[in-house]
This record gives structure tokens, C-alpha cells and sequence, in this order.
């Protein structure tokens, strides 16, 4: 019998602090009827309210998520109706709270799971993490040519799906979205598996990692963050200096306790580490939402 | 080594042969925690106050069940006397106090033997120093407050005031509690006043606090002192120092 636990945390960079910016990372993770869901939005700093953007992609999100989600149907069809309510959710909510497509633009990542297996879905940038109970933890990064990922809201309006596509060359066929895919086994270094490239349509699509029922047997977490993870920096000087990425999926994967706020743990756990020795934690804002699976031989153990 | 059972583990203080028992940390949900530890006089000095002992430990305990931070809160409650082995005896160990039954869980106190005030005073703080490392190895954060309330002076403590004084600076120079406030309440101690601010003063005691004679208006007025104290330190958590609300006085 598998069973779900979730949790999230997400908390603001220093940079946000020093520039009096609210914390534009949202994240939320729950469980309902045997599925479990965890999200992550990561809002643009260059854009105006997107603090609250985020918190409405991630909501809307949660909203399509669980009036979608049925054993009924293939997951593949799950999966589409999911984007097309985060679509329509997301951007009802927006007009009715008169939030410009400035406020919106806030990347999104999402993942669904059932004892039948799940998805994650990406649209924008960030990173996803599978980690197995042999201890192995395969890693994906997500990353935008000129560090512009695609956002949901710009294709709100025309304009501002323009101007995202011109952005990018206006070619749609052209590799504008890049998957570095690393392993780290338990006691030996980090090795790349490959690198994949996304044309512009696929990433505004939103690129999805399968989950497969047979992969539930050895997965024990799946854990989703926003680009903030890169970004520990772990210099006590004025230089900055940040923690390799994989390193701290590394870090932010490994839980003492996996009961109740086993992921706040571990997250407040390294940003005190890091203070310790001066450093000022993340830079950037970071939020993370992780999936923990839990097999037990038979029911009610 | 600790002992365990389904719900809680017996430790030792250090290997002091000072016990306590606390929750499994495997149960604790929460990614921080208040530890507050109450140690109340059961010496003979006190005899013919041992229902308002009663009613002071689970009056404390029934207002935190009402603390806006009671997710997070976790009390250890224990008697004091000669009469038992080290000078404590637990009547439980660090729990949620939303696990509390302030009306069953609190018997009536005996009131016999003398007062060890050191052993109190370490088993209090050195209880909360040694869960916090427990705590702080599974990646939980803490911090604390130790309520000892007597009526009397030390007469036969196994502890010394170095020890005492040893397990207050490890609290907080050790990194083991974000941070610890130590409080000891005298009541009916006018006697003892001057050995009581003493004794505060050699082992670094924060606050000593004399409460007067202990009736039934004085205890409502110590149980709501000591709920407002630990709320305080409970909503202090986070800020890297203890709280600045605790009041001096009764």
C-alpha cells in the first residue's frame, strides 16, 4: 500500500530584503483521496505585484489540480485539463482582482501523484528532483535563454505574449529552453546523464516528466523548487559565492524526521548552517514543495 | 542510552544519573518548539498546600492548551523533594500540551522531605539542554523556559551550584536552545528571600521573582504569570533571543 505525505516552505532572499521587495515565491503541497499534489511559482522581480502573482498561479493551480484529478480518466488527459484550468482559474482570478499581466508573470511548477503514478509539469524555469530509497537522486534544471522563461500570463493578452516571442527571436522552433539531467549515488560524485534542449513551443506547452506506477516502487521523494535554489551563497565576504545546485538538492533532500514539517526542517536547518558562518543564506527567493512516498506491506501498517 | 517505549524516551542528564523522559522526536510535527519545564516544591514545609500545588501545575498547564502557539509548545512538569531518588520526581516529560489532561494527569502533591533547590534547578535546565540536542540532531530548533517554584532555600541537593550554573551557560553559549529564560518563584519564602536572590545571582538565574504567601488569589495570579511567560517565550522563537515580556513581579 503507498501512502502520501507532503510539505513545503518557501522564504525570501536577501537581495529582496536589501531592496525592500516582498517575497515573490509562493509554494503549497497537500493531499486528498490517495493523490498527492506540490507546487512551486517563482514570480518575476522585474515585474510589478508579483508576489501576489504567484500566490494566485499557485492557488489556481491547487484549484485545477484537485476538480481535475479523477481515476477515471488517462493521466495524459488529466494532465491537459490541469493546464487548461490553471489557465482559466489563474487568469479569472487575476481579472477579478484587476491584477495587471505585470503582477502575473510568475513561473509554475507542478507535480500530481496517485498509487497509479503521476506527472510533473513545467512551465518556466526551476528545478525537479526524484530521490529513490536506495539513496539515489536524479536532478533536472530548468533554464531560459536570456533568462527569460515563459510565464503563464503572457499568453493572457497579445501583447505580451508578443513580446515574449520577440524576446526569444520570435521562432518558435527555435531551442530557447535547456534540461541539465544529473545523478548523484550515495557516496560518489555527481555525473551527468544529459542535457536536453526545448524549442520555444514546447516550453510555452510546458515540458512534463512521467511518473510511471513501476517508478513508485523505489521513489521515495519528489522534490520541486524554484531557481532560488541556486542561489545559497555561502560567502561571508561581500563576493558572492553560491553553493553549487546540485549540491544543495542534495542538502534540501535529506531529512532527519520525515514526519509533518520535514521540509521546513531541513530548509531553516542549512539557512542557519550558513548563517553560522556568515553567510547571508538566499540570495534570491526560494520555495520548495516535496512529495514523500511511504510504502507499507499491507493495509494499516 | 535511552529507553524507549511507543510514545516517549527516558535520557540521562549528561550522564549525571538525572533522568527525564520527553515525546519521541519521530511524533513531533512541528519544525520548532517552546520546551518549558515547571518544577514545583513537594517538601514538607509546604504541608497543607499540596492541593493548591496540584492546582497551580494543572492550572499552568490548562492555560497553555489555550496559547496561541500550542502546536508548539511542549511541557515537562516535576516535584521536588529529598524524598526522591536525585531530588526529582517526573510527573511527566517534555509533551505537547495539547496532550494534557490537567484534570487527571496531576496528582495530589504529598508535601514531605526537604527541598533539594540545585537538583531542581539542574534536573529543570538540564532537561531542556539535553531534549534540545535531541531535538537539534533531527533538525528541529527550540527554545525554553524553566519555572522553579519553592517555598525554601537548598537543604541536601546531589547537584552542586556549579552544575547548575554549567547547564544555564551551555543553554544558550552551546547553541543547543535559541535561547533559555530561568525563573524561580518564591512562595511563602520570605524567610529565604536573601539565599533565594542569592543563590539566582551565583548560578545566573534571570529572575527571581517572590510571590508572596501562597493563597488561592496569589495562585490564580501565578498560574496566569507563568502562561503569560512561556506564551511570551513561545512567540519569541524565531527572533534569536528570549522574550523581552517576561515580567519581574507577580
Amino acid at each position: 500500500m503507498i501512502k502520501f505525505f507532503t510539505d513545503h516552505f518557501f522564504c525570501i532572499g536577501s537581495d529582496h530584503v536589501n531592496k525592500n521587495i516582498p517575497c515573490q515565491d509562493y509554494c503549497t503541497s497537500g493531499t486528498f483521496d490517495d493523490i498527492a499534489y506540490a507546487i512551486v511559482s517563482d514570480g518575476c522581480s522585474g515585474g510589478d505585484n508579483t508576489d501576489v502573482g504567484s500566490r494566485v498561479i499557485t492557488l489556481a493551480t491547487a484549484k485545477a489540480i484537485k476538480e481535475n484529478l479523477s481515476f477515471d480518466k488517462p493521466i495524459d488527459e488529466i494532465e491537459q485539463d490541469i493546464n487548461i484550468h490553471q489557465r482559466v482559474f489563474s487568469k479569472d482570478i487575476a481579472n477579478s482582482l484587476n491584477l495587471s499581466v505585470n503582477d502575473m508573470i510568475a513561473t509554475c511548477i507542478y507535480s500530481f501523484i496517485s498509487p497509479s503514478g503521476g506527472k510533473v509539469n513545467i512551465k518556466g524555469d526551476g528545478v525537479v528532483a526524484f530521490k529513490y530509497k536506495n539513496g539515489d537522486i536524479v536532478m533536472h534544471k530548468f533554464s531560459w535563454e536570456e533568462n527569460a522563461p515563459f510565464y503563464i500570463a503572457q499568453t493572457f493578452d497579445r501583447n505580451s505574449l508578443n513580446n515574449f516571442l520577440k524576446r526569444h527571436n520570435n521562432n518558435l522552433d527555435g531551442l530557447r529552453l535547456e534540461e541539465e539531467i544529473w545523478i548523484k549515488k550515495p557516496g560518489k560524485d555527481f555525473e551527468e546523464i544529459e542535457t536536453k534542449k526545448y524549442s520555444l513551443r514546447d516550453g510555452i506547452r510546458g515540458v512534463t516528466i512521467n511518473i510511471e506506477e513501476k517508478d513508485l516502487l523505489d521513489l521515495e521523494f519528489i522534490g520541486i523548487f524554484s531557481d532560488g535554489i541556486e542561489q545559497m551563497n555561502q560567502s561571508t565576504s561581500g563576493v558572492l559565492d553560491f553553493v553549487d545546485w546540485k549540491n544543495m538538492v542534495e542538502k534540501l533532500l535529506y531529512f532527519p524526521q520525515k514526519n509533518g514539517e520535514f521540509a521546513k526542517r531541513t530548509i531553516v536547518f542549512e539557512i542557519k548552517t550558513n548563517a553560522k558562518k556568515g553567510s547571508k543564506g538566499f540570495c534570491d527567493d526560494m520555495s520548495c514543495s516535496i512529495i514523500r512516498i511511504e510504502h507499507t506491506s499491507r493495509e494499516g501498517e | 542510552m535511552p529507553r524507549l517505549d511507543e510514545e516517549n524516551f527516558q535520557g540521562n542528564i549528561g550522564g549525571t544519573g538525572f533522568g527525564y523522559s520527553g515525546t519521541r522526536i519521530e511524533r513531533l510535527d512541528a519544525s520548532e518548539y517552546t520546551l518549558a519545564a515547571i518544577l514545583a516544591d513537594d517538601t514538607g514545609s509546604l504541608d497543607g498546600f499540596g492541593d493548591m500545588m496540584r492546582e497551580l501545575v494543572a492550572g499552568s498547564a490548562e492555560a497553555l492548551c489555550y496559547s496561541p502557539r500550542k502546536e508548539n509548545l511542549l511541557l515537562r512538569v516535576a516535584k521536588f523533594s529529598t524524598r526522591y531518588n536525585k531530588g526529582v520526581d517526573e510527573i511527566h516529560g517534555f509533551k505537547p500540551v495539547l496532550s494534557i489532561d490537567p484534570k487527571n494527569d496531576y496528582p495530589v502533591f504529598d508535601t514531605d522531605g526537604l527541598t533539594p533547590l540545585y537538583d531542581a534547578a539542574f534536573s529543570a535546565v538540564g532537561s531542556m539542554n539535553a531534549y534540545a540536542e535531541e531535538l537539534n540532531k533531527n533538525y528541529y530548533t527550540a527554545n525554553g523556559i524553566a519555572i522553579i517554584i519553592t517555598d525554601g532555600g537548598d537543604n541536601r541537593s546531589t547537584a552542586t551550584m556549579k552544575m547548575v550554573r554549567d547547564e544555564i551557560k551551555k543553554a544558550v553559549s552551546g547553541e543547543i536552545l535559541e535561547s533559555m529564560i530561568t525563573v524561580l518563584i518564591g512562595i511563602n519564602a520570605k524567610q529565604c528571600k536573601d539565599d533565594l536572590e542569592k543563590f539566582k545571582d551565583e548560578v545566573g538565574i534571570d529572575f527571581y521573582i517572590d510571590a508572596g504567601d501562597f493563597t488561592p488569589s496569589r495562585l490564580a495570579k501565578i498560574v496566569g504569570w507563568i502562561s503569560q511567560s512561556v506564551n511570551s517565550q513561545a512567540q519569541a522563537k524565531g527572533t534569536g533571543g528570549p522574550s523581552q515580556n517576561v515580567n519581574a513581579t507577580i
